[in-house]
């Protein structure tokens, strides 16, 4: 019975005589607190422990995808502008009239006053200039790096490019040469639909695939040579309206000798004056400024016997040129039928008139 | 959010209460303070989701035995063939911090603590709630999941035993 009593009092002291450490409570409080926490906010743990590295992983592989597949296009752009000939009009048929406007602009930035002594481009047009074109680095053309991934391409091989850039109805006719700068590459922006096409001719000192969307930047290094617009219209009515024709002799104006056989006519007005004559189904008009009546009358006498050398394209049934050698408005016109042909934006009548005479 | 923040401040306040106590408890059962440790928070973070679940406790320190009862029922019933097979090679990978680092144990009650541990848990358990942590007969048949005849009759039996394994100094890990 003792052994009994004792036995109970050592079980009722047993706990006093165990002793579990402070440190060991509160490392037990401390866990049971963030396991609550945990099984409070199981989606927010699982969020920052999964989702959120999950997440930033896929979202960095989107990004290398996007941009790998940016430089994969851009690739696959400057190929095709190069000289597989792959057909290609995903920039051409985009957006032809932002296009437009971006060449606009760019005309109006790389337009400057015209002079004279342009002349020199006329003596580049019989060679056959080299022209090269790039395959990559959309927004490098003076960049180093892309030197090894050039590839020499004559003007044919790029016009012969031009042309499958472009989708329309129309049989597309093209310059055979476009009087470059020395030194300069030839490239273009073209668009398109049935029943038009247009091509703005460049040359920069480094080459640059044709469409490449730095030509239509606002960085666009290039300059312009000429722009050809080729429209259908629907009747020949709105054809020969664009055109305009006129006859000078029966509208008057001071006659001035032009040359062996060609009477001209100078007729001033708000402070221009134009010195205009007819050869065969052409109409052309040197204007300049009052000031300048000899200037005109002499670049009108260079002009006939130019092309008593080289002939204008044969129009059916008329043709108007008119030049501007003190501004860069000239506009070469012609038409064939009911489809007009249009070269301007040049920086002179000069290139103007040499890319002219290489229609027919 | 406010339930929530509100059932941890309540599972805090009775840790603070009672898990000294059920620590004890644990340990007495199962003789590893480590898994003492774990068990015993094992229990209160039973506890929280139970009252999560918008359950009411009346009785908190009924309900937290009757938990860590429970939890370390299984854990002994689980463990107990590894337990063999540790003691056999005496080779535990990570031991962890032993006995003796976490608690400490009075020399003159060692004899006492080694002889509850030989003992059948059902002995073990019922003389432990009854004469170590004393509650009444029908708070221990609550917390066993007994009745109440059943909670004296094991409990006469079970002190019986231990008497005689302290008489013998028999107080190996053979259980009886």
């Amino acid at each position: 019975m003792d052994n009994h009593n004792k036995m109970d009092e050592q079980l009722r002291n047993l706990d006093k005589d165990i002793q579990w450490s402070p440190r060991g409570q509160q490392r037990v409080r401390r866990r049971v607190i963030h396991n609550m926490n945990q099984t409070t906010h199981p989606l927010r743990s699982l969020f920052k422990k999964w989702l959120i590295p999950t997440f930033s992983i896929l979202l960095f592989a989107a990004i290398i995808t996007t941009l790998v597949l940016s430089e994969v296009t851009d690739q696959k752009i400057a190929d095709d502008s190069g000289q597989n000939g792959q057909h290609s009009t995903h920039i051409v048929s985009g957006d032809d009239q932002e296009n437009a406007s971006d060449e606009n602009d760019n005309n109006d930035q790389n337009h400057s006053k015209p002079d004279h002594s342009t002349q020199h481009r006329h003596n580049n047009n019989g060679g056959e200039k080299p022209a090269t074109n790039e395959s990559n680095k959309t927004d490098s053309a003076q960049s180093d790096d892309t030197e090894s991934q050039k590839q020499t391409l004559t003007q044919d091989d790029i016009l012969a490019v031009v042309k499958r850039q472009m989708d329309t109805d129309l049989n597309i006719s093209l310059p055979s040469t476009l009087p470059l700068n020395d030194g300069n590459h030839l490239t273009a922006t073209t668009s398109s639909d049935a029943t038009s096409y247009n091509v703005t001719f460049y040359e920069h000192t480094e080459p640059i695939p044709i469409n490449n969307k730095l030509l239509f930047s606002d960085k666009n290094p290039a300059h312009v040579i000429a722009r050809l617009r080729v429209q259908q219209y629907d009747n020949q009515a709105k054809a020969d309206e664009a055109i305009g024709h006129e006859i000078f002799s029966e509208s008057g104006g001071k006659e001035v000798d032009l040359g062996p056989g060609t009477t001209g006519y100078q007729d001033g007005a708000a402070g221009s004056l134009f010195t205009s004559w007819n050869v065969g189904r052409w109409a052309l008009s040197v204007k300049t400024s009052t000031n300048n009546s000899e200037t005109g009358l002499a670049y009108a006498r260079k002009t006939v016997q130019y092309l008593n050398e080289k002939a204008l394209p044969i129009p059916k049934p008329h043709g108007f040129a008119h030049l501007d050698p003190e501004n860069n408005s000239t506009r070469i016109k012609w038409q064939k039928g009911k489809t007009v042909y249009t070269i301007d934006q040049t920086n002179d009548p000069d290139t103007s008139l040499t890319i002219a005479v290489q229609f027919k | 959010m406010e339930k929530d923040a509100g059932d941890q401040e309540q599972i805090i306040e009775w840790y603070d209460m009672y898990s000294l106590s059920l620590f004890k408890y644990i340990l007495k059962m199962i003789h590893d303070a480590q898994q003492a440790e774990d068990l015993l928070q094992d229990t209160f973070i039973k506890a929280y989701t139970y009252l999560m679940r918008g359950k009411d406790v009346d009785y908190p320190k009924t309900f937290l035995y009757r938990t860590a009862h429970n939890l370390t029922i299984d854990h002994i019933r689980k463990h107990k063939p590894i337990r063999m097979i540790k003691d056999f090679f005496n080779n535990r990978e990570d031991p962890g911090p032993s006995v003796e680092d976490v608690i400490e144990i009075q020399e003159s009650s060692q004899e006492l603590f080694d002889a509850l541990y030989s003992l059948k848990a059902n002995y073990r358990q019922v003389i432990i709630l009854r004469r170590v942590e004393e509650f009444s007969v029908k708070d221990t048949a609550e917390i066993l999941g007994w009745t109440e005849s059943k909670v004296k009759s094991t409990l006469f039996r079970g002190l019986q035993k231990l008497e005689e394994k302290l008489q013998k100094g028999d107080v190996g890990d053979g259980q009886s």
